[in-house]
């Protein structure tokens, strides 16, 4: 009974401790949304004398302003920046697990080696064979259309080696195995059995690769040169270009548009994150 | 008697213009169309709205309502913008130069101009049938800095960017005494009697008040006045007696706290236009209709510190920025870009027109001399006329300095003269690692 | 799980390998016609004097040997990059894998049964959806000098002295300029890339738990282990692979970190030295001032080889014995196959 009492009582405590320390989390979490949201009301005298986080009354005045700058158009950009993102992700998430399931599930010659491969590929710094990577998108005419930024994302290290380690942790071969003996092909087995079964997995990836899909920016600037084909991201910088005069109050008002359909895409999929949708029906 | 010959001319010219200024500004159009799109390189919107404002309403063309440029002979003019910010815009720029794109000018700031005048990839004037007489009416710092180092001119500036120094007059008249303009220039008239004066407003003000918000807007003024370019002949770094004598003042200014300690364009010296805590800023031409007028806070006297500034030369005559235009080497369009460059930077009649509605000091002697004639003030300092100081400056103005390498090479040296002045390397030190930094960016340089 | 067994299909005879290779195609095809020349021309280059000068001019290529190599690490900033990288990236990933195991841990506790747990799951991983860009602008302004946030709060806790702090013109001596202190620097950047990353981490790592078949837990908890018995002996062990993902992609992600210490830079501030990473001396080397390609490739293949070492160490630790096992059995199989 006293066991059961003081038992009791320091799960109550530690659920404190818990409780406390994730409302602090979430404090520092919404904190910068929030600047982001109140300098987005504020006009730029008085966001450059300071910080605060009481809202001004300058909304209305500092929509009209974006809205009178002639390149600044929220649509069209949220329009291209949502036509990358999706197809990235689709792409990405489709062909990332679709090549962790051949090095997973296949034992064929090689399959060691084209892993390495792609741990190399996820190893070595971009940064200079990106200078290599614009001439040569220059020379196949590609500059000022959408494929150098969505295309190549079929080639994602990073994702194949998420869905390879989650596969060998948790993909049940023998249902696999199941559905060969039902007469399944070997492509369909893969995505009516194996792909739903992954969802959790796919849902957070989802997330990532649209999050850092939708946030690229020096990507799409060296490519990209018609500004009716701009990102939102593209147009926040140009926002900023004049340093010389730039009004912080329209770019934080652009920052906070550019970050709501984030929102939106991060809400519908984080019901998988949440709901612990456990590995698809699998019972053992 | 030439003068007053210029000067009767000035102010039958100005007497001509006044009552079309009002009116659209229009001039003839006879390029012929080649069916291809001209495509400009820029950083910022300023000069499309430049052509989108003054250049294709007076050849007749049309703006559509997206911002589409449609000259009267059916063709189409296009920018890509690319901002600034980490270096991007010259990244771009230099891949599709490299790359053969086709681009048909593109904009270049005094920082790096030479980088580009030095290169093959903008063509002479000449090439595209525009004189060096043409150019005698320009301030002819602008013209040294645009041509190479064959003789040939490669670019031309609608603008010029001599600087003067900025100040409160409440601020000064409260710590300082002073009253008018010409009492404050005899108290920063040379750099020995403006650390006087810092520490006069510092002491007056119980620290309240700095006379400038940072070190590095001293060297905005003397980068510019410098004797020696960083690179001398055998590609060699030099560092001159100026740059010693910098890196003590910021020293100085330091160690008796006596600037705000603001770095250019940061929060705090933005901030510091519109409220007390800095009197007195180095501001080129266009830095005052720009930056300043946005960051005091007001838009007509009485607000904010708006209307409480004034303008003197300061201690020695600079200048600050600047842009050029230039022809690229794959220009499709010869004569429209002719046309562009004689209507932003030889004309005086559109030049004036374009100065007295946009307050952007053009460079044309002929055409400010006409404005000031006829009389110029401007609210935001106290119905002053800078540009007269601004015309006085500008001849003085000596870019012998100027070297392809400047803006790295500034920002190299900016994080070494702050080591220093924190005191935390001796000069010996800041100035070899200074040294390294400058090698190691620009392999093809040595340092002594 | 332990029980995958790929010996069951031979003994079915039924081949089916060969498709592995039509799976991985897509990737490899794609990745050839978009990166591998790019790729292939770093490495070539690491070996070649090859840059635009100042003033636009081309020197090279030419072929020089190991020259590249040995002048980034005998000159320039190599091995105070390598140095600032791994400091900033061990001070901000050992707090950011332990806090998102510990709250991996209490949101998969069911005898916690943490209230809320779905909203705080959303919210903690909210900040790496801003772009560095704002995060960096934000921190700028927290820490401002003298008188941001961090500052004002510093004097009101008396850290800093507040007599002294509210004249502002004295401010200068007691107030921290951060952003010009390397340690500070240093540990600002740190920190915020453990706030924008921990969350991320943390729903990578509840994404592996929620993989690991219920019926595991099920079965300890009637043989009565104890939550943290079931956290160490059941999710961590099946959870490998993923701590294995997450090790090495953040060790990848925090030996290429470029964002958020390239934003928090301030122009001409004495505390780039110490937080200069790698790829932001790559790319200095090659955008800025003289574009020195060859160079620049070269840290960058030294940035690969040190990487490579690290992981393949990391692998090492890691390693699944179980799987090793298998693949001993499965060679084993092979050669009875063939006798």
């Amino acid at each position: 009974m006293s066991r059961n009492y003081s038992y009791s009582r320091s799960l109550a405590m530690e659920r404190g401790v818990i409780y406390i320390v994730c409302i602090v989390l979430c404090l520092m979490s919404i904190m910068p949304f929030a600047v982001m949201f109140v300098n987005a009301t504020r006009d730029n005298y008085a966001i450059q004398q300071g910080m605060s986080l009481i809202p001004g009354d300058r909304l209305l005045v500092n929509l009209k302003t974006l809205n009178e700058r002639q390149n600044f158009n929220v649509l069209q950009g949220m329009w291209n920046s949502l036509f990358i993102a999706t197809w990235t992700t689709v792409l990405a998430l489709y062909f990332s697990t679709l090549t962790a399931y051949g090095l997973v599930v296949y034992r064929f010659r090689g399959r060691q080696l084209a892993f390495t491969f792609i741990m190399v590929v996820l190893m070595i710094p971009t940064q200079v064979s990106m200078v290599g990577f614009f001439t040569f998108m220059f020379k196949l005419n590609l500059v000022n259309t959408y494929i150098p930024l969505i295309v190549p994302a079929i080639a994602s290290p990073s994702l194949v080696f998420f869905m390879r380690q989650y596969m060998i942790a948790g993909l049940p071969l023998e249902i696999l195995e199941a559905a060969r003996i039902d007469g399944c092909s070997e492509l369909r087995t893969f995505n009516t059995i194996a792909m739903p079964m992954m969802k959790p997995a796919l849902a957070t990836q989802a997330i990532f690769t649209f999050v850092a899909s939708w946030n690229k920016l020096f990507e799409p600037t060296m490519l990209i040169n018609s500004q009716n084909k701009y990102t939102m991201p593209m147009l926040v910088s140009l926002l900023k270009s004049d340093r010389f005069r730039t009004d912080y109050g329209t770019v934080y008002l652009a920052l906070s548009l550019t970050v709501l359909p984030l929102f939106v895409v991060y809400f519908a999929l984080s019901k998988y994150i949440i709901a612990g949708v456990a590995l698809g029906g699998v019972k053992e | 008697m030439k003068k007053i010959v210029a000067l009767i001319m000035a102010i039958m010219m100005v007497c001509a213009l006044v009552p079309a200024m009002a009116e659209t500004y229009t001039t003839d159009f006879d390029v012929p169309a080649t069916g291809e799109k001209f495509v400009i390189y820029a950083w910022n919107d300023e000069f499309k709205g430049m052509l989108q404002n003054y250049y294709i309403p007076a050849v007749g063309g049309t703006v559509a309502e997206d911002g589409t440029m449609t000259l009267p002979n059916g063709d189409q003019i296009e920018f890509v913008v690319n901002p600034n910010d980490n270096g991007v815009y010259q990244q771009k720029l230099d891949a599709a130069l490299s790359a053969g794109e086709h681009i048909d000018m593109f904009l270049i700031e005094a920082d790096y101009a030479l980088k580009y005048v030095d290169s093959g990839y903008t063509l002479p004037l000449e090439e595209i049938g525009i004189t060096a007489d043409q150019l005698a009416k320009q301030y002819p710092y602008t013209v040294t800095v645009a041509t190479d180092s064959n003789g040939q001119i490669k670019g031309s500036s609608w603008q010029a960017a001599p600087g003067l120094f900025l100040y409160r007059r409440s601020l000064a008249e409260k710590y300082l005494g002073v009253k008018s303009p010409e009492e404050m220039q005899e108290k920063v008239k040379d750099w020995d009697t403006f650390l006087a004066t810092a520490r006069e407003v510092n002491e007056k003000s119980a620290g309240a008040t700095k006379l400038i918000p940072s070190n590095g807007d001293v060297w905005q003024v003397v980068r510019t006045v410098r004797s020696t370019p960083w690179v001398d002949e055998a590609m060699n770094l030099v560092i001159d007696d100026q740059v010693k004598w910098y890196f003590d003042f910021a020293k100085t200014l330091r160690d008796e706290n006596l600037t705000a300690m603001a770095t250019p364009w940061t929060e705090a010296w933005n901030a510091g236009v519109g409220n007390d805590s800095i009197m007195g800023y180095f501001f080129s031409t266009w830095g005052i209709q720009w930056t300043m007028v946005g960051n005091s806070g007001g838009s007509k006297p009485g607000e904010g510190t708006y209307g409480d500034w004034a303008a003197v030369n300061g201690p020695q005559p600079y200048y600050w920025g600047g842009t050029w235009l230039t022809a690229a080497t794959t220009c499709s369009n010869k004569a429209l870009a002719k046309d562009i460059i004689e209507y932003f930077t030889i004309e005086t009649g559109s030049m004036q027109d374009y100065c007295l509605k946009s307050k952007d000091y053009v460079n044309n002697t002929e055409a400010i001399q006409a404005i000031i004639d006829a009389g110029f003030s401007f609210d935001f300092l106290g119905g002053q006329d800078h540009y007269s100081l601004f015309q006085a400056v500008t001849p003085l103005i000596d870019i012998s300095a100027m070297s392809a390498y400047d803006q790295n090479i500034n920002i190299c040296m900016d994080a070494e003269v702050n080591a220093y002045a924190s005191g935390e390397k001796d000069y010996e030190t800041a100035i070899q690692d200074f040294k390294d930094a400058v090698v190691d960016m620009y392999p093809e340089l040595t340092a002594e | 799980m332990t029980n995958r067994a790929p010996k069951k299909r031979h003994a079915k005879g039924v081949d089916t390998s060969r498709y592995g290779y039509f799976f991985i195609a897509p990737f490899f095809l794609i990745y050839l016609v978009f990166q591998a020349y790019p790729l292939l021309n770093t490495i070539y280059l690491a070996f070649q004097k090859y840059m635009i000068t100042g003033t636009n001019k081309v020197v090279g290529p030419t072929f020089v040997g190991l020259a590249n190599f040995k002048n980034v690490l005998v000159k320039g900033s190599t091995l105070q990059a390598f140095e600032n990288t791994a400091v900033m990236w061990l001070i901000n990933f050992i707090p950011q894998i332990l806090l998102a195991l510990l709250l991996a841990k209490w949101f998969t506790d069911t005898r916690l049964k943490i209230r809320g747990q779905g909203a705080f799951k959303v919210m903690i991983y909210m900040p790496n959806i801003i772009t560095a860009a704002s995060i960096s602008v934000l921190f700028y302004s927290l820490f401002a000098y003298p008188q941001g946030p961090i500052n004002s709060l510093l004097a009101q806790l008396g850290v800093i002295d507040k007599a002294l702090y509210a004249d502002s013109g004295t401010a200068a001596l007691t107030a921290i300029y951060f952003l010009e202190k390397g340690w500070h620097t240093r540990l600002i950047i740190a920190f915020i890339n453990f706030w924008m990353w921990y969350g991320h981490t943390m729903i990578v790592l509840i994404a592996g738990m929620l993989g690991i078949s219920p019926s595991l837990f099920e079965a300890a908890e009637v043989d009565g282990a104890s939550p943290n018995q079931i956290f160490t002996k059941i999710t961590l062990p099946l959870l490998k692979p993923i701590l294995l993902y997450t090790l090495i992609t953040s060790l990848i992600g925090g030996m290429q970190m470029y964002d958020i210490p390239q934003m928090m830079q301030m122009q001409g501030s004495p505390a780039k030295t110490m937080t200069m990473t790698v790829t932001m001396y790559i790319m200095e080397l090659v955008y800025t001032g003289t574009k020195d390609y060859g160079r620049g490739a070269a840290v960058s293949v030294l940035l690969f080889l040190v990487t490579a070492v690290l992981s393949i160490i990391l692998f090492y630790i890691m390693r699944d014995k179980d799987a090793t096992r298998e693949r001993k059995a499965l060679k084993k199989a092979r050669k009875e196959a063939r006798a």
